[in-house]
């Protein structure tokens, strides 16, 4: 039985072929994260600011995103931008590639996530700060990026890197759609062969890879911070 | 093909009844979870030696692999080996016999235990030292100090941080729709291939997890300040 | 009579401790003076057993243990016969002022639960906290909770209560409220090892001095020898540089 359900022969064969098919999930964390990075900002900057009406659509938003599933939405935007932009912008959408749904799914989960965690690291940033900076004369858009903003991201640093982590394995959904990435691979593997439990298992191992890659990535990236020299209370 | 508002209600109403099953299914892999995850919590704390790291590498192994291809994997294995394994232990029940749903709660299980462990040991550590040396100073066993100055303690930071556990398992419970579970989301489908209204079934399903987001968001923040009283730290 | 001998410990390659020998008699109140780092904190702690020494032993009650192989039981019997107040007052945080004093009894001692409410009162009472029973720490002061944690160690009628810098925690006008507190135990006649920087604290309550550096003893006696007469060089140097900081102060 066991044997038949798994081969290391299979495994082997299929391991290279889902391999080359990494750079499409590289490509949509890449995207999504500029994305999230620009529009999580954005709505960070209008839930601070509170600027009246904005304020109040970003909060919704922010919590519409962060509370819906992954898939769930992934599955809102691929059914419901193309009605959206043939029913306001006149634009026909259905030869579109499926990957763009997916940049804007994770860009828009991103977002979400991001705000909160940017606006909590600036608030975190104290008033005194600011207060000392116009009190040298700085303008307070000078404030806010040179004093502001640097602090900021350092609190920010260690929430982003659970958000990059779980960015990775989202992405994992976006065969769902049509998206050849590593999963969609398996799947079209698993039509000819008829067996997919190989290539799962490969794709489970590269995600251990990615991860062990990202922590190390981030501690040194933590370590250069600390060593930058903010004192810890 | 415009949105239908009379489909959107229907998709709606129909997730909204399969509500208990979601729910039941993140609160019962919440319970696993715990059972599970507390003692792999207490190894790392501890230090225990051999099972604390070999603890640490499987919750990271385990919390870098998506949840959808744990849930796919497990549910492959199952459906390859179950009737060998029935048959080997003398049960007459093959694979047709016992419900998804109880794969989808094993393959759930995975995930919730790594993602608890980690919450429990997180608010165990959040204990200072400090808590312990006082407890040892006065007298008290290892065991009288953990239980009676180190848990409740725990205890309190413990609780915001499972709802927001089952916050996170809520959503993930949207993943059973893989194995074919009746859940929220799939409720909603079903009306979507009778009717093609897909927008307005995952809409649905959306709006009605964003709702139980908001409850447990609040939920936890309730928590948060109600049992923070007593919390306040000491430099 | 309480006596440890040669404790010696290191954390890592840095040796904190080199042999230090020390001996308290009954009703002795030894305060421990040395620059920060010359190893009186952690020789408290390892007399508690909160650190582990690398070698040395501990007589206390008649009994002889040895600080680094000494067994569970031998632990638990050290502890429960002293008692120990923290710089940062570990106060148990989801306990009563009243409930962190009688802890240690009816857990650790098992002693009736009305009869450690009734002797942690008292004990309350005589730091001045009559009015503060129901009190979580979180709600009380630095000075407050400290009067607590010296609290929390007299209830327990210990044969030593060990200080551990109890004052330097605090704000700088509450320090004089939980020094003269102290000196209050002291001159009931507990026996108590106290490392502080308050040079008036040791010149008017101990009745013996000891002088740390470099993870030895320098020199001991009482504190009209040490801070009068003080026959080491290292000491002097320490006095001096002391004394110059408070006048600047």
């Amino acid at each position: 039985m066991t044997s038949s359900f798994f081969s290391w022969e299979r495994l082997a064969d299929a391991f290279p072929q889902i391999l080359e098919k990494l750079p499409v999930t590289f490509e949509i964390v890449l995207v999504a994260t500029v994305i999230g990075l620009a529009a999580g900002t954005l709505l960070a900057l209008i839930r601070i600011k509170k600027i009246p009406v904005l304020n109040q659509l970003a909060f919704l938003l922010i919590s519409f995103l962060r509370g819906t599933p992954a898939l769930v939405l992934m599955f809102v935007v691929y059914y419901g931008m193309p009605m959206f932009f043939r029913a306001v912008l006149h634009i026909d959408l259905s030869d579109t590639d499926a990957m763009v749904f997916v940049f804007v799914t994770f860009g828009l989960n991103q977002a979400g996530y991001m705000a909160e965690q940017i606006r909590a690291a600036i608030l975190s940033v104290p008033v005194g700060q600011t207060e000392a900076a116009y009190s040298v004369g700085l303008t307070q858009r000078q404030a806010f990026t040179r004093i502001v903003f640097p602090q900021a991201i350092k609190v920010a640093i260690p929430g982003l890197e659970t958000m990059f982590v779980t960015l990775f394995q989202d992405t994992a959904l976006a065969y769902m759609i049509g998206v050849v990435d590593m999963m969609g691979k398996v799947k079209l593997l698993a039509a000819v062969t008829f067996h997919s439990i190989e290539g799962y298992t490969c794709v489970a191992v590269i995600f251990i890879v990615i991860s062990l890659v990202l922590e190390k990535l981030f501690s040194i990236l933590n370590r250069k911070m600390a060593f930058e020299g903010r004192e810890e209370a | 093909m415009n949105f239908q508002l009379n489909y959107f209600l229907l998709c709606l109403s129909s997730s909204f009844q399969k509500i208990p099953v979601s729910l039941g299914i993140a609160l019962v892999t919440l319970l696993i979870g715990l059972l599970v995850g507390t003692p792999i919590a207490l190894t790392r704390v501890f230090r225990v030696r051999i099972l604390n790291p070999v603890f640490a590498c499987i919750v990271a192994m385990v919390k870098a692999v998506p949840v959808n291809l744990i849930i796919l994997m497990t549910s492959l294995w199952y459906n390859a080996n179950f009737n060998a394994v029935a048959q080997a232990l003398g049960l007459n029940i093959t694979v047709a016999d016992i419900s998804k749903i109880y794969v989808a709660i094993a393959a759930l299980s995975i995930a919730a235990i790594a993602l608890i462990s980690e919450s429990v040991r997180g608010a165990l550590m959040s204990v200072g030292k400090g808590q312990y040396e006082a407890g040892y100073s006065v007298g008290m066993t290892k065991f009288q100090t953990f239980t009676r100055i180190i848990m409740p303690q725990a205890f309190l930071v413990l609780i915001p941080a499972l709802i927001g556990n089952i916050n996170s398992l809520i959503k993930l419970s949207s993943l059973v729709i893989l194995v074919g579970v009746q859940d929220i989301l799939n409720a909603g489908i079903k009306n979507a291939s009778i009717y093609y209204c897909y927008l307005e079934a995952y809409l649905a399903a959306a709006c009605i997890y964003w709702a139980l987001s908001i409850i447990c968001t609040n939920l936890g923040k309730w928590a948060e300040v109600k049992l923070g009283k007593y919390r306040r730290t000491q430099a | 009579m309480i006596q440890v001998t040669n404790v010696h410990k290191a954390f890592g390659k840095n040796q904190v401790l080199k042999g230090v020998s020390l001996t308290v008699e009954q009703g002795d109140v030894i305060v421990i003076l040395g620059p920060s780092g010359s190893g009186k904190t952690t020789l408290l702690r390892t007399i508690n057993f909160l650190d582990k020494a690398d070698e040395g032993e501990l007589t206390i009650g008649g009994k002889t243990v040895h600080l680094k192989n000494a067994t569970k039981k031998e632990i638990l019997e050290v502890r429960r016969k002293t008692a120990f107040v923290f710089q940062n007052h570990n106060l148990f945080n989801n306990k009563t002022a009243l409930e962190n004093v009688t802890e240690g009894l009816i857990v650790a001692r098992k002693v009736p639960k009305a009869e450690a409410e009734r002797r942690g009162k008292e004990a309350l009472d005589k730091v001045g906290l009559s009015e503060r029973y129901d009190y979580y720490p979180s709600q009380l002061s630095g000075g407050q909770q400290q009067r607590v944690g010296i609290a929390r160690a007299i209830v327990l009628n210990p044969e030593v209560i060990m200080f551990d810098e109890p004052t330097s925690a605090l704000d700088p006008e509450l320090v004089g409220e939980t020094l003269k507190i102290i000196k209050k135990i002291a001159q009931e006649g507990i026996t108590m090892i106290v490392v502080t920087h308050e040079m008036s604290f040791a010149s008017d309550v101990a009745n013996k001095v000891v002088f740390m550096d470099g993870g030895v003893i320098v020199e001991e006696g009482t504190p009209e020898e040490i801070f009068t007469h003080p026959k080491e060089e290292r000491t002097r140097q320490f006095l001096k540089r002391i004394l110059r900081d408070e006048e600047e102060s």
